[in-house]
């Protein structure tokens, strides 16, 4: 126990100086055990690393805008190395850095993974096929994921009932496409939506009454 | 097997704005602490865990997003793991890094922590839970115990998950947050995650004598003497501006409620200087006379009643999270710069008495949140007063006044900090 002449008041921390004055403490009592552990910051690995990739995307990029300014700057193809080298890192980023449910991560990706076809497809001249093939297969895989996911984690599945709901409103969104003619080729919008239905229907029948608290509890107003 | 049942239960009035406004610079997490008279076994402590953990379904429980409010579920994963305490104090707690759960328990040498959501309960919950988590820890521990008491929760126990805002409240009259800046307590800044905490210990008789001589009660004086520090340190230079202090007050008591959850309304304790020097006499008693004048029950009943009528009003509860989550989110960090600081009360802990020998302290450790840089948690156990100040800034101009002040008052004050301060002091 030290004690600080200035404060009037026992400092029991094993210290040379007082914390609130900074003034020279009287030992009284030696070898006082720290009440608190010696916190060492932690250097993340994981944010360093990502750090590191971005860093080497940027200047890949970079290099990429060149050579092709000097190559061939009539076909830009260096916008698509870029987009894809974004794509890329956002998706290590969601994947790995952030602590999200496996839920939230599926969805950026879908998303992301949707807008990202969808631009590539304006910068190779637009012809469609991200709506009406890579769209459809996205969401054909990702309710092929789900599947598996409740069955693996069957003791808990209803918390998947949320992305089912999900992926049957943007299966009907492409299905609004196909029918009004936006897309041209479709046939995988017409099975997205067949599929995603018929599997959130097995399981509103087969889930019963966890279903329904788990419908209740979501949509509870 | 057992069927595994899916409770699911609604948040709290109260609980509703933590998970919205929480992040890793801004936890909302708060510690309750004992400290024992001998080290800590680890093993012993997780099967403490394991053991108490399922009778308390407000702790057992999970949060998941609706499309209109958070809610929560029973969480059938196994207890979180016990570890030694190695990071600040209160840091944010990621359910993905803990099986789910949102608080979390540590332990360091001799003393056993709690931190908790505060989405989860108040003070009152979060001691109760802890104080059967170290009850069943010492019959572990010291099985002789068994021969004096039953291997069982106690029986002042409540298990109560009643939501007694919902059960309390009336229909209240229109009244707006404070938006009107208060003087903050600002500084270098620690980096981030650093929490900054001094620990006073007071002999209660020294304070129960401090405080009759200026014929206030304990929670006044200190609230008094720590708005006193912060004046002398920040009010005379922020001429016109009030120091603003949130004192929670436990509602249980007014309205015959056991509820483990949330059950808490804030008051403030306001001073406003409108002269150009005060003196210690002088601002104690503005500042009890502004604590007495809030702290009655019609007043505590209103507070209450607007808090809970947003929530009822059905045009609101209609409106999607996502939006709700922006709204409430634009409304406190309109409000964060309207208060200084809190200062929370936990009250006497009372330990039953074969447990008393074993156990020489608690004490609780609020986070800093947004705008409110330093906080301080009373807590007393037996004839120890124990004032936790926690902070994120590195100068400590705030704690010496309120320390050096109680010393003045005739308190033998024994401090004890994380060790963070030194740090600050070889950087100077």
């Amino acid at each position: 126990m030290n004690h600080c002449p200035r404060c009037k008041i026992n400092i029991c921390d094993e210290a040379l100086a007082c914390p609130l004055c900074h003034g020279v403490l009287q030992q009284q009592t030696p070898g006082n055990q720290p009440f608190y552990p010696d916190v060492q910051p932690k250097m993340k690995k994981m944010v360093l690393l990502i750090k590191v990739v971005i860093f080497v995307s940027v200047l890949a990029e970079g290099c990429m805008l060149l050579i092709n300014y000097l190559v061939d700057p009539d076909f830009k193809w260096s916008f698509i190395t870029g987009i894809a080298l974004f794509y890329g890192c956002f998706g290590l980023s969601v994947s790995v850095l952030h602590n999200r449910s496996i839920r939230r991560k599926i969805v950026v990706h879908l998303c992301m993974g949707i807008l990202f076809m969808y631009v590539l497809d304006l910068l190779l001249g637009y012809r469609g096929w991200s709506l009406s093939i890579g769209a459809p297969s996205a969401i054909l895989a990702v309710q092929l994921v789900l599947v598996v996911l409740v069955i693996v984690y069957h003791d808990n599945w209803q918390i998947y009932l949320g992305l089912q709901i999900m992926l049957v409103l943007l299966s009907i969104i492409f299905f609004i496409l196909a029918i009004t003619n936006v897309i041209q080729y479709k046939i995988l919008a017409y099975v997205a939506v067949v599929v995603c239905g018929i599997l959130l229907f097995a399981m509103l029948l087969f889930g019963g009454r966890t279903a329904g608290h788990e419908l209740k509890q979501r949509f509870f107003i | 097997m057992a069927k595994k049942v899916h409770r699911y239960d609604k948040l709290d009035n109260t609980a509703h704005l933590f998970p919205v406004i929480t992040g890793e610079n801004m936890s909302n997490v708060y510690r309750v602490a004992a400290v024992l008279k001998d080290e800590i076994d680890a093993e012993l402590l997780q099967q403490a865990l394991d053991t108490v953990l399922p009778y308390f379904d407000v702790f057992a429980v999970r949060m998941r997003k609706g499309l209109f409010w958070h809610y929560f579920e029973t969480n059938h994963k196994t207890a979180p793991r016990v570890t030694e305490e190695n990071a600040y104090p209160c840091r944010y707690i990621n359910p993905f890094d803990n099986h789910d759960y949102m608080f979390r328990v540590t332990y360091y040498k001799k003393r056993i922590n709690l931190e908790v959501f505060h989405a989860l309960t108040d003070g009152n919950g979060a001691l109760m839970f802890l104080k059967e988590l170290v009850y069943q820890y010492l019959r572990y521990r010291y099985p002789k115990l068994l021969e004096q008491t039953e291997d069982r929760l106690r029986i002042d126990t409540s298990l109560d998950r009643d939501d007694s805002y919902l059960r309390n409240y009336k229909q209240a009259a229109q009244k707006k947050y404070k938006t009107e800046p208060a003087v903050l307590v600002t500084g270098e800044k620690m980096p981030p995650y650093q929490l900054g905490v001094i620990h006073g210990r007071i002999e209660l008789a020294d304070i129960k004598a401090a405080a009759a001589r200026y014929s206030v009660t304990i929670n006044h004086y200190l609230v008094g003497t720590f708005i006193w520090a912060v004046y002398k340190c920040f009010g005379q230079s922020r001429q016109g501006k009030p120091i603003r202090v949130c004192v929670p007050v436990n509602l249980r008591p007014y309205f015959d409620s056991d509820t483990m959850k949330n059950f808490f309304v804030v008051v403030s304790a306001t001073f406003r200087p409108t002269k150009a020097s005060y003196t210690f006499e002088e601002v104690l008693g503005e500042v009890a006379q502004s604590l007495r004048e809030q702290i009655t029950k019609d007043n505590l009943e209103n507070l209450m009643s607007y808090n809970v009528s947003n929530e009822m009003n059905p045009w609101l509860r209609a409106v999607p999270l996502a939006i709700k989550s922006f709204v409430m989110r634009c409304i406190y960090n309109s409000s964060a710069r309207a208060n200084t600081t809190t200062i929370t009360n936990l009250g006497v802990v009372k330990v039953a008495e074969p447990y008393r020998e074993y156990i020489e302290e608690f004490h609780a450790v609020l986070s800093t949140s947004k705008g409110q840089n330093i906080k301080g948690a009373i807590c007393t156990y037996e004839d120890k007063l124990v004032v936790t100040i926690s902070s994120c800034v590195k100068e400590t101009v705030v704690q010496k006044a309120f320390f050096r002040q109680l010393a003045q008052d005739g308190c033998h004050v024994s401090i004890e900090t994380n060790g963070v301060y030194y740090e600050s002091l070889s950087e100077m």
